[in-house]
């Protein structure tokens, strides 16, 4: 019980942090207008302000996408981060508007690496057809970290169709794509993949990828 | 998951072939199906993979790949895993995978695990021994108890502390000495386990050895003592829990009238009357609760002079008990309860007299008809006919008028009954 306690008030502590970081001269009339603003535009204002995040606070910022902080955690957030506090809000709740993945696919070659990690995490909440295919997209012709998110971001989607798609990219040329996948399949914990994770596990010459496919193969059972 | 099954077919197989059945054996059937599905899904994990995790864990000159196999194969739970995560956490060069591999074996909980896990209990590293004795905890063998029994003389008081644990899940007579000798450790955290361990095991052999623990001078060891005397239930330990029943703390007292209710041995009688005059609340109340639980007519007068307890808690526990004792007339105090500002302690006192039947209950009896609570008057009309009185005969004749259907319906049944 006391530690749940010390856990709400370091998530609180971290939130007004992250709020006070982000913010950065948003204002209240700001935050009306966004309420009536389509999901796209929000998609992109998230984007926005994940541009130039340090690593600790992108990671914080992909937490609230993953809601691990549970719900009601915005509610601590001060008054002044109106907007930021709506923008994750909405990242965390809104997971079925597919008129966000034209923006979001694009923000996953975006130039700060920040927007790429929350552009994909987004992605791969998204249950829609359409940010499956988006992400299967980028697993196909992006470039080396593209390739990467979108493998990630295909973890997080969950989605048998995907599995196919990620045992062909088994054998990529970069070993930190390869690695990314292997984690994949391990989610997805689709049995047509244990033959695939297997061989990864016995002849990838990269020990990260040997490292996810033996995690992959014990979350598949 | 197979105890599932069965169950699912039971529900279904007598059910009618009526239309509106039909959606819930559709739910049932699929219910069954996935419940076979998930059960051969379990059972068969693939085994040109576990080859593969097993060479991997074995020779992959990676210590974060064995390691992530070793983890894998934990997860997978396949007990043909064993000897290699036996012969990993035997001889690998780093010390992370063989942490790895003896938690794997304590997720596997094959008892095969143990002849692998017992020789690390000597290993120097403070950290394996832990998580060895915690793998042997979880595999629940008494194969393991040997083993676990060693591990007591371990210099690390958290190594014991599990180790003790896990003999009390255990649950095996075969522990009993070490975990008495255990009793006496120099650690208060290790003796109060020791003694919960022994509770779990309930075995008669170690009374004597607890009871000693007795006067132990940290309380939250003998509130566990007494706790286990209490489980164990056995009488040759009144005499030691009478002593606790004066005991300088209010919860080791507490604890004590409630083992002694759990014996329910009537040597105790004598030391709870006693502790009905105990200065705290709660102690007087348990004492009350254990004399109802061993109902020796012995303690009727005590119990009748606990009906005058300044505590609401204690007089409705005094009159329930008064209620399990096997008396032959009201002591004078159950009746004066009859007319208590409480109305629990009203309810239980009458249903106290119903089980006495004693004439002179009749006009306190006929009293309660007038009661604003209507199960009262219940209780009342079922007393008054358990008692042959003329008296009793002609209230029962006017509570056919009561307002209450249910009381007219009991006092017509009493009637029907009796006269």
């Amino acid at each position: 019980m006391r530690g749940d306690l010390v856990a709400v008030k370091i998530a609180a502590a971290y939130a007004a942090l992250l709020a006070a970081v982000l913010l950065g001269g948003a204002t209240t009339a700001g935050a009306q207008a966004l309420r009536s603003a389509a999901d796209s535009d929000y998609a992109a204002r998230v984007i926005e302000h994940a541009r130039g995040t340090n690593a600790f606070m992108c990671e914080l910022a992909l937490r609230s996408i993953d809601n691990r902080f549970g719900a009601g955690y915005w509610i601590h957030v001060p008054d002044a981060a109106t907007e930021q506090r709506e923008l994750f809000e909405w990242a965390t709740y809104q997971t079925e508007s597919a008129d966000a993945v034209p923006v979001l696919s694009d923000a996953l070659s975006d130039r700060d690496p920040c927007a790429r990690r929350v552009a994909a995490r987004l992605l791969g909440h998204i249950k829609h057809p359409r940010a499956l295919a988006a992400l299967l997209d980028r697993l196909r012709s992006g470039d080396d970290q593209t390739r990467q998110l979108a493998a990630i971001g295909l973890g997080h989607q969950d989605d048998r169709n995907a599995v196919g798609a990620l045992l062909r990219a088994l054998t990529d040329r970069a070993a930190t794509v390869r690695a990314a996948v292997a984690w994949a399949l391990g989610e997805i914990e689709d049995r047509s993949a244990i033959e695939g994770l297997t061989r990864a596990l016995k002849e990838d010459p990269d020990p990260t990828v040997r490292r996810q496919a033996a995690r992959a193969l014990g979350q598949i059972s | 998951m197979r105890t599932l099954v069965i169950t699912a077919f039971a529900i279904v197989a007598p059910m009618p072939v009526g239309l509106s059945q039909q959606p819930l054996v559709a739910v049932s059937r699929d219910l069954i199906s996935t419940a076979i599905h998930s059960e051969i899904a379990s059972q068969a994990v693939d085994s040109a993979a576990l080859a593969a995790l097993m060479d991997a864990l074995l020779e992959d000159e990676d210590p974060e790949v064995r390691r992530a196999a070793a983890r894998a194969l934990g997860e997978l739970e396949d007990a043909r895993a064993v000897p290699a995560l036996g012969a990993a956490l035997q001889r690998d060069s780093e010390q992370r995978v063989r942490l790895t591999a003896a938690w794997a074996l304590g997720e596997i909980e094959s008892p095969r695990a143990v002849e692998y896990l017992t020789p690390a209990l000597d290993d120097d590293d403070v950290q394996l021994r832990r998580r060895v004795v915690w793998a042997l905890g979880q595999i629940e063998d008494s194969r393991a108890v040997e083993s676990l029994a060693r591990a007591l003389d371990d210099r690390d008081a958290e190594v014991r502390r599990t180790a003790i644990h896990a003999l009390g899940e255990i649950e095996s007579a075969n522990a009993v000495d070490p975990l008495l000798e255990a009793l006496r450790d120099a650690d208060p955290q290790i003796r109060e386990t020791a003694a919960w361990a022994l509770g779990e095991i309930e075995s008669s052999r170690a009374v004597p050895g607890l009871v000693d623990a007795l006067d132990d001078r940290d309380t939250d060891v003998r509130l566990m003592v007494v706790w286990a005397l209490g489980e164990i239930e056995s009488g040759s330990a009144v005499a030691g829990l009478a002593n606790a029943l004066k005991d300088a703390e209010t919860t080791v007292r507490r604890k004590a009238a409630w083992a002694l209710g759990e014996i329910e041995h009537s040597s105790a009688v004598e030391p709870l009357m006693e502790a009905l005059r105990d200065e705290n609340a709660t102690v007087r109340e348990m004492a009350a609760w254990a004399l109802g639980e061993i109902e020796h007519p012995r303690a009727a007068d005590a119990l009748a002079g606990a009906l005058a307890d300044g505590d609401l808690r204690v007089r409705r526990k005094a009159v329930w008990a008064l209620g399990e004792i096997d008396l032959r007339s009201a002591p004078p105090a159950l009746i004066e309860a009859l007319a208590d500002d409480d109305l629990v302690v009203r309810r239980a006192a009458a249903h106290a007299v119903g089980e006495i039947a004693d004439p002179t209950a009749v006009p306190r009896l006929a009293a309660l008809l007038s009661d604003d609570d209507s199960q009262i008057r219940r209780i009342a009309v079922n007393a008054l006919a358990e008692i042959h009185d003329p008296g009793a005969y002609e209230v029962l004749v006017a509570a056919l008028k009561d307002e209450d259907p249910v009381v007219r319906r009991a006092a017509a049944r009493a009637l029907g009954r009796r006269y």
